[in-house]
């Protein structure tokens, strides 16, 4: 559950990572910050710079900050998606201020609200959803749950119906992983042999 | 276009009876990227279709849950179903069901309702073998490849964080300074203008790059009008390698990259260019094993050149791209392996300096382009330059076996996804127009390069640059799903939705452009058949798929009679499907 109303709670200052932002990883050591706090929200769009590209935030405003620190891992893996930051204001890159993040949620992707957690295979080979207070039973088509079950142990978004601790997820990505996935791009019922392929998210 | 139509005449009227009806279509409407309206789907007459729109009966557009009735009428017709989002939100998987009802199989035809595996795709297993399983020694040049250019955007992010927006060009100060030259070509033919004075062997700074040196010295061997090469002192190039290399750099690469994507003037009114940023004229050609220090790699550029010494003291501020010496051969350092670098590489210089570097000078809003943007044109400049054969390898051995799964709109460096953003990259600039090769190898633009060089001046980045220089982003993401699937197969010639035959280019003696299915060689001289995006035969019944975002799932329908019903659900957002008559 994400943000808007959690972020005001917090006032945005907080440097402890949220519930959202730490299930199922050791919490990131928040990068070298040198200015004020902020609260930002915005969409992402990486952009070809650092390696493996740099987060950027354009706020309501149009304004766009280099997102960095310890975060930057995941946030990688959400262009195009809705989020709010909380950090500290950076030394200005390519003439645009940097934000050293210390804290995120993801609010919305594609305009519906996601669950973030720790993705769990359970007794029975059901697939979990695992937050901070509670445990959300996945019942996936066949196809998605293959493709959940190749990032058992990661930090995933999933965006779906949600029926009381059930979730009919159409949609998920992947945050984090406690160690190198690999996936089975060619996966498909029937289709033969699979083809592991390690992802380059090194 | 007319031709190929006119062939088909004699099939129109089994197209019309294989037209689609369709229930719910999405109602397209196109931006200024063409204007499109007309599907083809309501309107039944034939000719009427291509006035200015796609091919009357070629392909329909469909909302999730809606459903469309697809005729099976006359013998051997045979669809393309497609799911695909358009949405930007980066996401492994979007899950869809298609749904098909209402056919029966036709016995008489061999066709993919008959269940999986039954339409001709039984070496499935064969093509989806990826590049690291067929070529581990590719891959691992590829995956440094990656590696390197990594480690560039960095060292550009690191060293351009103060770049002070007002400070003077380099050939201002010199003037200042009383310097004795400015140009290149002002000094001796194997001199270049180094900080002001001509020289023989300037000393550059290899720290950014270099475990075992911080500066080189390096002897100017070649001297061009468009580059200049200099080689380490101490390493041995031969002759004519260093002759081939000026060559093709001064008459082919440097010529191509800058005709597509501009370079443009600094500042109003003065004649340095945005890309020349020590104001000698001449990009700097440098060769120095050093460059392998660097994770293996073969050459790259060093944005950080860019920077003030005062505020990076790695910079060199030059324009310089960095290789390693050519070896004699045709492998990955080859003379034509390292002209594929240098127009790649090229690219990022040019992109660099307009969008970043220019716009920083001139107080205006740098941008830094999109990933997956940046590597498409980039990529897309390989080819264009005349050396996008390995590009071949890519689509057939990375893109291809899993497009349904890449994501054109993602953040993550990977080659499927530049394989799939030089597709792009390529349509859109065809659909611009494009440019024409002349018999010397020269461009003309027919209104794809300024395209080109828009995306390079724009403050925007990604999908909004797409949407500030081309049109409407779902209209041509949509078009571009359409030839993907219809390309070099004989169902359309329509240009709205194919891409442009190869073309013989006279500079390189390569062919230039997109096949999507046919018989091309790659980059080592070997003849390999592309078939395009993997088609799973689609079964009576119901089947469950994913696919990321930003791309379509092709499926194959055929052999059946009567009238199917299909339909595609899926909740996720920014979700359709597409309908293409094969036959």
């Amino acid at each position: 559950m994400p943000s808007i109303a959690r972020g005001v709670l917090f006032g945005g200052l907080l440097l402890v990572s949220s519930a959202c932002a730490a299930v199922g990883v050791t919490p990131p050591v928040p990068g070298k910050a040198v200015g004020g706090k902020v609260v930002l929200s915005g969409s992402l769009v990486v952009v070809r710079e650092l390696e493996r590209g740099m987060p950027q935030l354009t706020d309501e405003q149009g304004r766009r900050f280099l997102l960095t620190g310890a975060w930057s891992d995941e946030l990688l893996r959400l262009h195009g998606h809705t989020v709010k930051v909380w950090g500290e204001l950076g030394p200005r890159k390519l003439f645009q201020p940097t934000v050293v993040v210390t804290r995120y949620e993801l609010l919305a992707v594609g305009g519906q609200a996601p669950q973030v957690g720790e993705l769990r295979l359970e007794a029975e080979g059901r697939l979990q959803l695992r937050q901070q207070d509670r445990a959300l039973v996945l019942e996936a088509p066949a196809a998605l749950r293959q493709r959940l079950r190749a990032r058992v142990g990661c930090k995933v978004w999933l965006v779906g119906e949600l029926v009381g601790s059930v979730l009919r997820p159409s949609a998920f990505g992947w945050l984090r992983c406690q160690a190198p996935q690999t996936i089975d791009v060619n996966q498909a019922p029937g289709r033969g042999p699979a083809i592991k392929r390690k992802e380059s998210h090194r | 276009m007319w031709t190929k139509r006119a062939v088909r005449g004699s099939s129109i009227g089994a197209l019309m009876a294989a037209l689609v009806a369709v229930g719910a279509c999405s109602d397209t409407t196109d931006g200024a990227d063409g204007g499109v309206r007309d599907r083809g789907v309501r309107d039944r007459g034939v000719a009427s279709g291509d006035a200015g729109g796609l091919p009357s009966g070629l392909v329909t557009f469909h909302a999730a849950g809606a459903t469309a009735e697809l005729s099976f009428a006359r013998s051997g017709a045979q669809y393309l179903v497609v799911p695909y989002s358009t949405a930007s939100a980066q996401a492994e998987a979007l899950a869809f069901t298609v749904e098909v009802s209402g056919a029966r199989v036709d016995g008489g035809v061999r066709g993919t309702a008959l269940g999986r595996g039954a339409g001709g795709l039984g070496s499935l297993g064969v093509v989806g073998l990826g590049l690291r399983e067929r070529d581990p020694a590719r891959w691992e040049r590829w995956q440094g490849r990656l590696g390197v250019e990594r480690w560039t955007r960095a060292a550009a992010l690191q060293a351009t964080r103060r770049f002070a927006a007002s400070r003077p060009s380099g050939e201002i100060l010199r003037l200042l300074a009383g310097s004795s030259c400015v140009l290149s070509s002002e000094c001796g033919a194997s001199e270049v203008c180094a900080q002001g004075s001509c020289s023989a062997q300037p000393t550059l700074k290899v720290g950014a790059f270099a475990s075992t040196a911080q500066t080189i010295t390096a002897q100017v061997k070649r001297k061009g009008s468009r580059g200049a090469i200099l080689v380490e002192t101490g390493v041995t190039v031969a002759d004519a390698a260093l002759d081939e290399l000026l060559r093709l750099y001064d008459n082919v690469i440097h010529p191509r990259d800058v005709a597509l994507f501009g370079d443009p003037a600094l500042r109003d009114g003065q004649p340095t260019r945005a890309s020349d940023r020590n104001g000698d004229g001449l990009v700097w050609i440098v060769i120095t094993p050093k460059v392998a220090e660097k994770d293996d790699a073969v050459g790259f550029f060093v944005a950080s050149d860019f920077v003030a010494v005062g505020e990076e003291p790695k910079s060199n501020e030059a324009d310089i791209l960095y290789l390693v010496a050519p070896s004699g051969g045709t492998g990955g350092t080859g003379v034509t392996a390292l002209a594929t670098i240098m127009a790649h590489e090229l690219q990022h210089l040019l992109g660099f300096a307009s969008k970043s570097y220019r716009a920083a000078v001139r107080g205006g809003q740098p941008a830094l382009e999109a990933l997956w943007l940046d590597e498409g044109q980039s990529h897309f400049a390989e080819d264009a330059c005349g050396f996008g054969g390995e590009n071949v390898t890519l689509l057939k051995q990375e893109l291809f076996p899993a497009f349904g799964d890449t994501a054109l709109l993602g953040g993550e460096d990977t080659l499927r996804l530049r394989a799939t953003a030089l597709l792009f990259v390529r349509f859109l600039f065809e659909q611009k127009g494009g440019v024409s090769y002349g018999a010397q190898g020269a461009i003309s633009d027919g209104g794809g390069a300024a395209w080109l060089a828009a995306l390079h001046t724009t403050s925007q980045q990604g999908r909004a640059a797409i949407e500030a220089t081309y049109g409407n982003f779902k209209s041509a993401f949509e078009r571009w799903l359409v030839a993907v699937g219809v390309s070099d197969r004989g169902v359309t010639a329509s240009p709205l939705v194919t891409y442009r035959a190869l073309i013989d280019d006279a500079a390189t003696g390569n062919k230039i452009g997109t096949m999507i299915r046919g018989r091309r060689r790659d980059d080592t001289g070997k003849e390999v058949d592309l078939s395009g995006p993997l088609e799973d035969p689609l079964p009576l019944g119901s089947t469950s798929g994913t696919i990321a975002n930003a791309t379509g799932k092709y499926y194959l329908l055929s052999g059946l009679s009567g009238t199917a019903r299909v339909k595609v659900t899926s909740s996720a957002p920014e979700f359709g499907y597409a309908v293409i008559t094969l036959k």
